[in-house]
């Protein structure tokens, strides 16, 4: 069974195929070795940082940009945004201030990306 | 009329970094048109920001915040929600706001910051009506992550620029239907990483050698038409189909934003649409320096940072020493080089200094090679060049210094050549 | 000629063209036209070969021709909500200008328009260009009017308090003037340099038009960047340039100030007449009673005058597209030009690369039959037909500069000149139909006429002692001095807060026409009043902010602002809502 990725490592964007031959694995398409360790990591467990914004009552303007404080599995990001669209947070609000905990079980928190005073 | 060492006009990230470089040393005006700081950087939501200067990846607004902090905590003169009317040759600027009504100021040096503004569907000459729902990517930007408000259900993206790729993502996750990111070009215009996570994670199909052909819808708009384009990038009408969607989106280029710039006569280069500069970030009218994307159009806001800190310093610098004559290299583009910035270099107080240089077409296996005349002075290899990928190469002093002509060549060759 | 002989000599050009399927009558001088045929080129023809006859006032044409649109019945309020002595159908310059004029009369005046604004038709896309007379056909009803309004431009738009400025047209011949005629060239640049400037002097002449003659020399002096292939000019000071939607706006403000009522988002649905008199206007909003009717429905006159069974022609459109070119390629040339072609078109002056009142340049219009009265889309073909047909005007120019384009619509009746005439079908019911160029030059010549016209009529015109001529001045403080900005912004701080960067539009002057006469409530009327949004990058910049702004100063959500008419909404919705509809399925 073969997965292949786009590696974004460096902008040669290699596309790489993994090949599982009994318990081995055969990457083929790097030009490096950060190449495979790329791979590995996004074909088994695809991590990435989730961004958005989320409504703010009373603030000097009308979104608060959030981000993953950490990368998280890239099969969340959907539900981690609609989870987030349904929250309100009020002013003021300081840079990395925790805005959700541990979004879906993943243990990461949401954190603001920026400060927001009040109006 | 107020007196200043330094006036830096625009606020967003080579503003910032400017004005608190030169304010180490000088007493500084920041000038911004928008309500809050940042510029663009503020509606940039994702993450990709500061990863070489800052070595951490964080998101548009947290960068900007960085800065943000920094120059609330200095002296420098802020003034938000203000708009340059003029600009002359002599450093006055005259400038409105709601509070002080018609400032006029006097600089010893100016810094333009101005960055960029879009093309339009205008400029690249699309047939159709005009209805309402054809925004520009950075437009609609700011709609969904400033303004809170969504600019359409499904959606054609046009060009695959970053600020489309981002867009094509950011348009999903707010709950759009991307129909699809057409691109004139055969590759596409932005980093793989973002082809990746905006297009690949998504499933949003990339249709390269395509264009939009026809807008179509007369109160708002209901669709286009998009078509497979030859080598010379026309459209073949066989192979035109329509495309429903509420909403065009256009990613078609940056141009650097000079109106204030053409006021005082500076000279433009006509390949960057920006300022020359020398190693300074001087144009050609002095005492008035430039930095960041009204220069040309970078990838990276580090590299924007590190050219604004450099016209910062030398702003400062100008208004406390009388500026010197001197003997100038002229540094051109060559082979496969679109443009090269800087465009002079003062032979005077050598220091070493970092060109910028775009391709004109992707190459693997390159060389970078640098040109006094016939001698090689700095060769560099890249396993990959690529237009959308800004280069750099590092002139060190001992180097610059025993330059004999008058005129350096940045070409990029293949390995091979 | 009588009814007969013109019978016999139409049977006779139908049988030649082969056109089967066409019946014809004439009654009263108006021709009326039957059949089917199969292309709408074939429809046009039989149009105009009918009205090379002198003698003919009018060509009802209703041939038949492949996707024909049907005319779309609407619903309307059965209420009778006002009774006037005139109702103005057509809020484009036509009807505004005989609105303004009426309201000098001591008269109960309503002004419909189905739009959301004024000037929303063929007026919108008008050139602004305040016509000689030069250039039309000698003898025409156009001709005469533009003539007569040419003279009084200056004098309306002092008073309405809008841009004007006589600046003038360098009209050229070149080597191509005659490029179409099979003759050497020796021959045609004798004509171009010698003969034609002469006949156009003696037209000048006749029609009292002041015209010099600039030779080769001379003109390239003027204009360094003319084409080489230029062979002399023909200068022509009287021509002007104005703003077709300000004046328009203002003429409407003004007859507003004294009096009349205006209406918009009122598309008319049926004229009732009883015993050949006009007795009431059926409108969306409900029905108005009176005794005279104005058409100055523009591209609809047609369809208007049928409502009244007072039909005398048929509307035939003629699309013309326009490039804007940003303000910076003012420096390539210091007049308008315009290049005379024969053979051209009839009825077409050629358009050029013309100066704009607020300083833009244009290249155009073209003109292109077109059977759809709605069709303003700019084709392809037609980007290529204004850059063919003006490029050869100037050496250099830099063509990449263009910052907009659009098309507009003209309403040509087969005679291709102005019928303004009181029906004599139908009582009370006056035609101001087939107003193509220049109708915006002859539009206060045209008021006047029609005042006239009603008079003859049986209205009765008594004069108002208190008739205001003047229409407040707007304020645009790009038009300030620095002390006077620095005023008006200590009196209101609005504005000193720029909300269109590109053309340097101040909030308050926004904020002026959201709560003026004519209440601008969506971001094209802001445009037209302001200019914001008119730039280079197109409201790329402020089409946000102006939104937000109509929203605070009017309540109405942000969600519902449009960008001109119904359902040209902006956004969709506020952020995330999206997201409640389509995730919820997870």
């Amino acid at each position: 069974m073969s997965k292949s990725i786009t590696c974004i490592s460096c902008p040669l964007g290699c596309h790489i195929s993994i090949d599982k031959k009994r318990d081995e694995e055969i990457f083929k398409g790097n030009e490096c070795k950060k190449g495979e360790e790329y791979a590995i990591q996004e074909i088994n467990n695809p991590m990435r940082t989730l961004t958005t914004t989320v409504k703010i009552d009373n603030g000097d303007v009308k979104l608060l940009p959030v981000r993953s404080k950490k990368e998280m599995p890239k099969d969340m990001i959907i539900r981690g945004i609609i989870e987030l669209s349904k929250i309100k947070v009020k002013a003021p609000i300081k840079c990395g201030d925790l805005i959700f905990k541990n979004i879906l079980e993943t243990g990461i928190d949401i954190i603001a990306s920026r400060n927001i005073e009040i109006k | 009329m107020t007196k200043i060492d330094v006036a830096v006009i625009g606020g967003g990230p080579a503003g910032l970094a400017a004005a608190l470089k030169a304010s180490e040393k000088a007493d500084v005006m920041l000038l911004e048109r928008d309500k809050e700081l940042g510029g663009i950087l503020p509606q940039c939501i994702h993450e990709g920001f500061g990863n070489i200067i800052l070595k951490k990846t964080l998101t548009g607004p947290e960068y900007a915040q960085h800065y943000i902090d920094k120059i609330k905590d200095s002296n420098i003169d802020i003034k938000t929600g203000t708009n340059i009317l003029e600009i002359d040759a002599n450093k006055n600027i005259i400038a409105t706001n709601s509070e002080e009504g018609i400032i006029n100021i006097n600089a010893e040096s100016i810094i333009l910051a101005m960055g960029c503004r879009e093309k339009t569907r205008f400029q690249i000459l699309i047939p159709g009506t005009r209805p309402a729902g054809i925004y520009t990517a950075g437009t609609a930007q700011r709609l969904i992550n400033i303004d809170g408000l969504m600019p359409g259900n499904r959606i054609v993206i046009l060009g695959s620029g970053d600020v489309g790729l981002i867009m094509a993502r950011r348009f999903t996750l707010e709950g759009g239907k991307v129909e699809g990111v057409y691109e004139i070009t055969s590759k596409p215009g932005g980093l793989t990483r973002n082809v990746v996570q905006c297009l690949d994670d998504y499933r949003i199909p990339l249709y390269l050698s395509h264009t939009v052909t026809n807008i179509i819808g007369k109160k708002r708009i209901e669709g286009v038409t998009v078509a497979k384009v030859d080598k010379k990038m026309k459209a073949i009408k066989e192979t035109e189909r329509f495309v429903p969607c509420d909403c065009l989106i256009l990613a078609v280029g940056l141009t650097p934003e000079n109106e204030l710039s053409k006021q005082v006569d500076i000279k433009i280069d006509e390949r960057t649409k920006g300022p020359i500069v020398n190693e300074k970030m001087e144009t050609s009218v002095s005492g008035i320096f430039a930095c960041g994307n009204v220069i040309h159009v970078h990838d990276l806001v580090d590299d924007v940072t590190i050219s604004a800190e450099k016209a910062g310093e030398s702003a400062a610098q100008y208004g406390k020493e009388k500026p010197k004559i001197t003997e100038k290299i002229q540094v051109v583009a060559g082979d496969n080089v679109e443009y090269v910035v800087p465009q002079i270099i003062n032979r005077r107080d050598l220091d070493s200094i970092t060109l910028y240089f775009r391709v004109k077409k992707e190459n693997k296996d390159a060389v970078v090679v640098v040109l006094d005349g016939n001698k090689k002075i700095v060769e560099k290899n890249e396993r990959i060049v690529k237009p959308p990928e800004m280069l750099k190469v590092t002139l060190s002093k001992e180097t610059l210094i025993p330059i004999v002509q008058n005129e350096l060549k940045v070409n990029v060759w293949s390995k091979n050549e | 000629m009588n009814d007969n002989n013109i019978r016999r000599k139409f049977e006779k050009i139908i049988k030649k063209n082969k056109f089967e399927n066409i019946s014809f009558r004439i009654e009263n001088k108006i021709f009326y036209l039957d059949g089917k045929v199969s292309s709408y080129n074939d429809f046009l023809k039989i149009g105009a070969l009918i009205v090379k006859e002198r003698n003919i006032e009018g060509v009802v044409n209703n041939i038949e021709y492949p996707n024909k649109k049907k005319i779309k019945k609407i619903n309307g309020i059965k209420n009778k909500i006002d009774k006037v002595d005139v109702v103005i159908i057509g809020g484009g310059v036509t009807g505004s200008s005989i609105a303004r004029e009426l309201s000098k009369y001591k008269l109960k005046v309503i002004l419909v328009e189905k739009s959301s604004d004024v000037a929303c038709g063929t007026t919108k896309a008008n050139n602004g260009i305040i016509h000689t007379g030069i250039g039309e056909k000698m003898g025409t009803l156009k001709q005469k009017l533009c003539v007569k309004g040419q003279q009084n431009f200056k004098k309306i738009t002092d008073e309405l308090n809008v841009p004007y400025k006589q600046n003038g047209m360098m009209i050229i011949t070149t080597k191509d003037t005659l490029v179409k005629i099979k003759v050497p060239s020796f021959i045609k640049n004798f004509f171009s340099k010698r003969i034609i400037p002469i006949i156009v002097l003696q037209r000048g002449k006749k029609l009292g038009i002041p015209l010099n003659i600039v030779n080769k020399k001379e003109l390239i002096k003027r204009e360094q960047n003319i084409t080489k292939k230029a062979l002399v000019g023909i200068y022509s000071p009287t021509y002007g340039i104005t703003s077709p939607y300000l004046f328009t706006i203002a003429l409407v403000e003004n007859a507003i100030e004294n009096g009349l009522k205006l209406m918009l988002n009122t598309e008319i649905i049926d004229i009732l007449t009883k015993e050949n008199k006009v007795k009431s206007v059926v409108t969306k909003k409900g029905i108005i009673e009176t005794k005279f009717v104005i058409n100055a429905a523009g591209l609809y006159v047609d369809e208007v005058a049928d409502m009244a069974g007072a039909r005398e022609y048929t509307i035939h459109p003629k699309k013309g597209a326009t490039l804007i070119f940003d303000k910076n390629t003012c420096k390539y040339l210091n007049h308008s030009i315009s290049m005379l072609r024969f053979p051209r078109k009839e009825h077409y002056k050629g358009g050029g690369i013309m100066t704009t009142i607020d300083g833009n340049i244009q290249w155009g219009p073209t003109i292109l039959e077109t059977p759809d009265k709605e069709d303003t889309k700019v084709t392809s073909e037609d980007i290529e037909d204004i850059f063919q047909s003006y490029s050869p005007l100037l050496e250099k120019f830099p063509k990449k500069s263009v910052i907009t384009y659009f098309t507009g619509l003209r309403a040509c009746t087969f005679t291709e000149d102005f019928i303004i005439k009181a029906s004599k079908k139908i009582k009370g019911f006056i035609h101001v139909a087939g107003i193509q160029s220049p109708g915006l030059t002859a539009a206060p010549a045209i008021a006047e006429m029609v005042v006239d016209i009603l008079k003859n009529e049986g209205l009765k015109l008594e004069r108002k002692k208190n008739f205001n001529p003047h229409n407040k001045k707007r304020i645009v403080t790009t038009n300030l001095s620095n002390e006077e900005k620095n005023k008006l912004i200590e009196k209101n701080p609005q504005y000193g807060e720029i909300v269109c960067r590109c053309e340097l539009i101040t909030k308050g002057e926004i904020i002026n026409e959201i709560h003026s006469k004519i209440p601008a409530l969506n971001i094209d009327a802001i445009k037209r009043r302001t200019r914001a949004g008119m730039g280079r990058c197109q409201a790329g910049f402020c089409l946000p902010k102006i939104a937000q702004i109509i929203a605070q100063e009017t309540g109405i959500p942000i969600e519902k602002i449009l960008k001109n008419e119904e359902k040209s909404y902006l956004f969709i919705g506020r952020a995330k809502c999206l997201l409640e509809d389509k995730y919820d399925k997870n």
